[in-house]
């Protein structure tokens, strides 16, 4: 009787104990130096939200890790509550800058992560990547011995992005594409050393919450375009204390709005040539719809300026299955829907018409 | 003295099966097996209009082998099939073999007349390990309406067997008919996705 009342103790002891919240894997990889071969220095995480009222904020570091003759280096973090609410704020995902040191050289890639399972995902909810972080510029001289990161917003502005398409042949009664109520894009973060020359280092997730979903109808035939809304876009000052200046334009939120964007019409009407193996019949007055999580990513999606010239950022859409599309033909008894990489049921794309 | 062994003893039965209990767990979760629906399996919804005991056919159930040895199909179930809704057949035909590649129905006939010559009984069908990107194989259910209404299942489930263990992959997929289908050709919606 003694060992069961034991045992009964020892499981509610456990039981209200909770889990502990362990160190996971946020990112491994190495850094190179120029020329690609491995270099050594730190790297340090930071969460990417954004600035205060003031427009300024202090980052401290989530998480440091030293990459040694090798170049490899491994960040890890646990999923503290804070972090999660942070999370829940923007889909359930998390923005991160790594900031990377080695010899006279500054590093930056900015990353998303979601916690699942034990474990720190990516974007698309796979075992991230190894990072191969590549130099992004040199590390101006600096006088503090307390090294502090402050980042400032610069500038910001709205503009059309693309978070979808849709594709109508002949008969098609409608067709619409749903995105939100909670916004669901990964878009591409730019970079500069200098705020003169720009590239894409990485991407951000936005996932803010807004009051109604957005549908896109359309009822029209042999129709094929992107579909765009508006995001916020910030540019933003970057400085170490201990030396180190950069710029990066990143999404800051959603802002819910409707647009119609490039003609792709002439992606239509092979869905038995040139995609035919991946090619759907549908009959009279069928309607049809797909959520899915693994939709297109769409190059130069959209354009800021903030001056950089016009710096083309990517995006990619529905990585929660929040971007739902839906057709809903005629009367005519052949309908075809292709997908451009598998089936309608798999594909990142869908087309229409044969 | 014996205090203690039987406290041993306890927490060695009470370790045994907290493992056990993970174990089954993670051969519940890996019981998809490789036909499974893949990661980032997209909601499919259709729906379309049909006729009171008339057999019809869905076919947006496409199978890929991603393992390395053949699968045997065994039966495929329509889950939450409405009352007055029954599953009447199961056939398959690798969509290579299918002249609209992929049917996604038809309203008034099972099996469609066009694959009618080269579809083959689910049961027992042998499904060889995927080797080029477009090697899909459709399933073709049959189905029949009692009566006039709207009738739905909100998923379907494949049971099947690779090298004797079992395996059933669910995939989630939802039909919704109306019968008759003169009365419904515009209003047949989708169920949500």
């Amino acid at each position: 009787m003694f060992v069961f009342r034991l045992c009964v103790a020892l499981l509610a002891a456990l039981a209200l104990a909770g889990p502990a919240l362990a160190d996971a894997v946020l990112v491994e990889g190495t850094l190179v130096d120029a020329s690609g071969a491995p270099a050594s220095g730190t790297v340090e995480a930071y969460l990417g939200g954004d600035v205060g009222p003031d427009g300024t904020a202090t980052l401290e570091p989530l998480a440091t890790a030293i990459a040694a003759a090798d170049g490899r280096f491994s960040l890890s973090l646990a999923p503290t509550q804070d972090l999660a609410d942070v999370a829940a704020a923007n889909g359930g995902y998390l923005n991160v800058d790594l900031v990377g040191e080695s010899g006279g050289d500054v590093y930056y890639q900015a990353i998303v992560r979601r916690y699942e399972g034990g474990a720190w995902l990516d974007g698309a909810g796979a075992a991230p990547r190894d990072a191969d972080l590549a130099p992004t510029g040199p590390r101006a001289p600096g006088g503090a011995t307390i090294c502090i990161l402050r980042k400032t917003l610069v500038g910001a502005e709205r503009r059309h992005t693309a978070i979808g398409e849709l594709h109508n042949a002949s008969d098609v009664a409608f067709s619409r594409l749903t995105y939100g109520r909670r916004a669901d894009s990964e878009i591409s973060v730019g970079f500069s050393a200098t705020g003169a020359t720009w590239s894409l280092r990485g991407s951000y997730h936005v996932g803010n919450l807004e009051n109604s979903a957005q549908t896109t109808p359309i009822a029209s035939d042999d129709w094929g375009h992107r579909l765009l809304t508006d995001f916020s876009f910030g540019k933003y000052r970057y400085v170490n204390t201990c030396g180190g200046q950069w710029y990066t334009v990143k999404p800051r939120f959603w802002v819910p709005g409707r647009y119609i964007g490039a003609d792709n019409s002439e992606l239509d009407h092979h869905c038995l040539d040139r995609h035919a193996a991946y090619a759907s019949h549908f009959g009279a007055y069928d309607s049809f719809a797909r959520s899915t999580n693994r939709y297109w990513r769409f190059a130069a999606a959209a354009v800021v300026g903030l001056g950089t010239g016009g710096l083309e950022l990517n995006a990619q859409s529905g990585l929660s299955t929040w971007v739902d599309v839906l057709w809903k033909f005629g009367g005519a008894p052949h309908h075809y829907l292709c997908g451009n990489d598998g089936p309608i049921s798999t594909s990142h794309r869908i087309f229409a018409g044969a | 003295m014996r205090r203690w062994v039987l406290l041993g003893l306890a927490a060695a039965l009470l370790a045994g099966g907290a493992a056990a209990a993970i174990l089954a767990l993670r051969e519940s979760r890996s019981s998809s097996g490789p036909l499974a629906c893949p990661p980032g399996c997209a909601h499919l919804t259709l729906a379309f209009p049909v006729d009171p005991r008339r057999p019809f056919t869905y076919g947006l159930l496409l199978l890929r082998n991603r393992g390395g040895e053949a699968a045997v199909l065994e039966r495929v179930g329509a889950r939450e099939l409405s009352p007055g809704m029954q599953l009447v057949g199961a056939v398959v035909v690798p969509t290579r073999d299918n002249p609209w590649h992929v049917t996604a129905d038809d309203h008034a006939h099972f099996p469609p007349p066009n694959v009618a010559q080269v579809v083959r009984p689910l049961q027992g069908y042998e499904l060889l390990p995927a080797r080029e990107p477009s090697d899909y194989t459709e399933v073709l259910l049959g189905l029949e309406v009692a009566r006039a209404g709207m009738f739905s299942f909100r998923g379907l489930a494949l049971d099947y067997r690779v090298a004797g263990r079992r395996y059933r992959a669910v995939f989630p997929y939802r039909l919704r008919v109306c019968a008759p289908a003169r009365l419904h050709r515009r209003d047949c919606q989708p169920l949500p996705l």
